[in-house]
């Protein structure tokens, strides 16, 4: 009776251990089958990345940049993520250290604190290169995101076809990115070059309603700003949240021949834009394109070529399925 | 047959530090990196954070309870030490104190609750996983709070406070020498001292416990208030290390915690438990993470094969249960 038990114990320990090494054996194979070219060939160059996230359609498509970019010229791309953790990216860091990579990407968790996370690469002599968000301290060789400036211009230009030349628009915004301010920046500096009208605060500078990337007041300063200016026929908004907070503003005040431009062309305003509303287009960040241009800066960099403190990546318009 | 057993026991005795050493051998062959001096040293430094909750954790789920809510805790303790340290930049001490009162204060709150209105711990400690999340978020005003008046940075008490999170003393950082004294210091209460037996007394009978003469309400206020402290020095800690107060630190920490108690043979059915075992079972846990990363997987991919081998290592110990 008691050496039964104990021979069934036996079994269901060596079982057990079993299937925890069946378990490992089986995770580590799929990874083979799925990532055949991962820590394959010696004498490759390595580019570390540790990514601010990968479950969302951006940071997917820019790591799809990054990867197909670096593999085509022959680099050993190491991409991970930090989940939007700052303590994940230090541990992404430190496992990219161990590939003695020939540069490094970041996409800052935290802009202003990466730059004690940059310092372990400083140490090592490692190039840094950071792309979509920039570090405000440390030694970063190029930084590479998209040209918010040209964002702004572009949609200047939508808004002089829609509304003609002296058309009255004018912008929400939110105070304090500096992505935001250079979409602001080229939409008024084109729109006056195209000759739009915009309205103006009580000093006579072009007034920018702060919607501090909240959809709900947004709203309200769209209202404001519609009430306030009968001849009003163009919004931009520089970013899909406020944009939508301007939309609603729009449908709400029962006034046709207001139109309206976003930043972003999220599934959600492209969907409104296929619709055929007031909402007539966004402008739209190239994701891949930023992944591929951050190879090719560290390619150059590696070659020993000049590239520039910050490389701005072309934008273009979404404006519906036509 | 007898001898037969000899293997089986000691299989399922040391089911932990098999697949530690399993885990270990198999990172050493896969992970280019993994086996260097610098590497394994840095697994203790990494898996700091989670195993000075986990420490306390180990104290809760003895007496039969669990402890959702530390996580949040460490977000909202670390928003406090910022938010001080930015309002008053010469009191250092003062936000240290503030910070860990906070998180005590959280724990008393949780310990109210179970013990006065015998709400289950884990219905207690979800309420204030949440409201601990909600309070972090809106004194950050979700944002993050960043430290940074130089007034602080050269002050030498915050200097030391920063050393302890981020330096090294002779090859030993500080942090783990502070995480090594906080579980030897708590493994010897618990193994050593009247309260740590009269913790694995209520887990074990309760009703036997309380009737033998033991204040047992006292003892689970305690453990809740002990482990929420624990988190409390977490987020002083990391907003130190990071420089700021962010109210989305320690996402799903209180998980890692409670896997490492569990790895390492604490029964969630309470009254058996041992923080040195949990010491290894977070060692474990944060080996798979740096080998992970060291084979530079993407995080679904970690996320999928850490759970597995928790699993796995679980059912070892399930195994001598039966």
């Amino acid at each position: 009776m008691r050496e039964a038990k104990k021979n069934g114990l036996t079994k269901r320990a060596a079982l057990a251990l079993l299937v925890c090494v069946a378990m490992f054996a089986a995770a580590s194979c799929s990874k083979k089958a799925e990532e055949p070219s991962a820590p394959a060939e010696q004498g490759k160059k390595v580019i570390g990345v540790s990514l601010l996230k990968e479950n969302d359609d951006f940071y997917k498509t820019l790591k799809k940049g990054l990867l197909e970019t670096g593999e085509s010229m022959g680099y050993e791309m190491v991409i991970l993520s930090a989940d939007t953790d700052e303590d994940k990216q230090d541990k992404n860091v430190d496992a990219l250290l161990l590939k003695n990579p020939a540069a490094v990407v970041l996409c800052p968790v935290n802009s202003k604190g990466v730059h004690a996370i940059i310092k372990k690469m400083d140490a090592k002599g490692i190039p840094v290169f950071t792309a979509d968000i920039s570090a405000e301290k440390g030694g970063v060789v190029s930084h590479i995101a998209s040209d918010n400036y040209m964002g702004g211009q572009i949609a200047a230009e939508r808004m002089a076809e829609l509304v003609g030349k002296g058309g009255l628009v004018t912008i929400i915004y939110q105070p304090g990115p500096e992505s935001v301010a250079a979409r602001v920046k080229g939409f008024v500096d084109k729109g006056s070059e195209l000759g739009l009208e915009f309205v103006k605060d009580a000093a006579g500078q072009v007034m920018q309603y702060d919607g501090n990337d909240d959809q709900q007041k947004s709203e309200e300063r769209a209202k404001t700003a519609i009430a306030g200016n009968p001849k009003l026929a163009g919004i931009f908004a520089a970013n899909d949240n406020m944009a939508a907070g301007a939309e609603a503003a729009i449908l709400g005040s029962k006034r046709t021949g207001i139109v309206l431009i976003g930043y972003d062309a999220a599934p959600m305003a492209q969907k409104k834009i296929d619709g055929g509303g007031v909402w007539k287009a966004d402008v739209m960040q190239n994701p891949f394109d930023i992944g591929k241009i951050t190879v090719e800066t560290i390619d150059k960099h590696l070659k020993g070529e000049k590239v520039e403190p910050v490389v701005g990546v072309a934008v273009g318009l979404y404006d519906g399925a036509k | 047959m007898k001898k037969m057993s000899q293997p089986a026991r000691f299989l399922t005795d040391n089911g932990m530090y098999i697949v530690m050493a399993l885990v270990f051998v198999y990172f050493a062959v896969s992970a280019p990196g993994f086996l260097t001096a610098n590497n394994i040293a840095r697994i203790p430094l990494q898996s700091a954070f989670v195993i000075l909750i986990a420490t306390g954790m180990t104290m809760v789920i003895i007496t039969g309870g669990i402890d959702l809510s530390v996580g949040s805790v460490v977000a909202f303790t670390a928003v406090i030490f910022s938010l001080i340290l930015r309002q008053y930049a010469v009191a250092v001490p003062l936000a240290i104190l503030g910070a860990l009162i906070a998180g005590a204060t959280s724990g008393a709150f949780v310990g109210f609750f179970i013990v006065k209105f015998r709400v289950p711990p884990f219905i207690a400690t979800l309420a204030m996983m949440t409201i601990a999340r909600g309070l972090a978020r809106l004194f950050a005003q979700n944002s993050k709070i960043f430290i940074e008046n130089p007034a602080i940075e050269k002050y030498s008490d915050f200097i030391m406070i920063k050393e302890i999170a981020i330096t090294n003393a002779i090859g030993v950082p500080y942090l783990v020498v502070l995480m090594l004294a906080v579980v030897v210091f708590l493994g010897l209460v618990l193994m050593k001292t009247r309260f740590g037996r009269y913790v694995t007394a209520t887990g074990g009978n309760e009703e036997a416990t309380k009737l033998s003469g033991v204040n047992v309400n006292q003892v689970k206020f305690m453990v809740y208030v002990i482990n929420a402290f624990l988190a409390a020095v977490v987020g002083v800690m990391m907003a130190s290390k990071f420089m700021n107060g962010n109210p989305e630190f320690g996402v799903m920490w209180e998980l890692d915690a409670i896997a490492a108690c569990v790895v390492g043979g604490t029964s969630l059915m309470g009254g058996k438990g041992n923080i040195f075992k949990t010491l290894f079972g977070a060692l474990l846990i944060g080996m798979l993470d740096n080998g992970l990363l060291a084979q530079g997987r993407s995080s679904e991919m970690i996320y999928i094969i850490k759970g597995i081998i928790i699993l796995g290592a679980v059912i070892i110990d399930q195994v001598k249960e039966k």
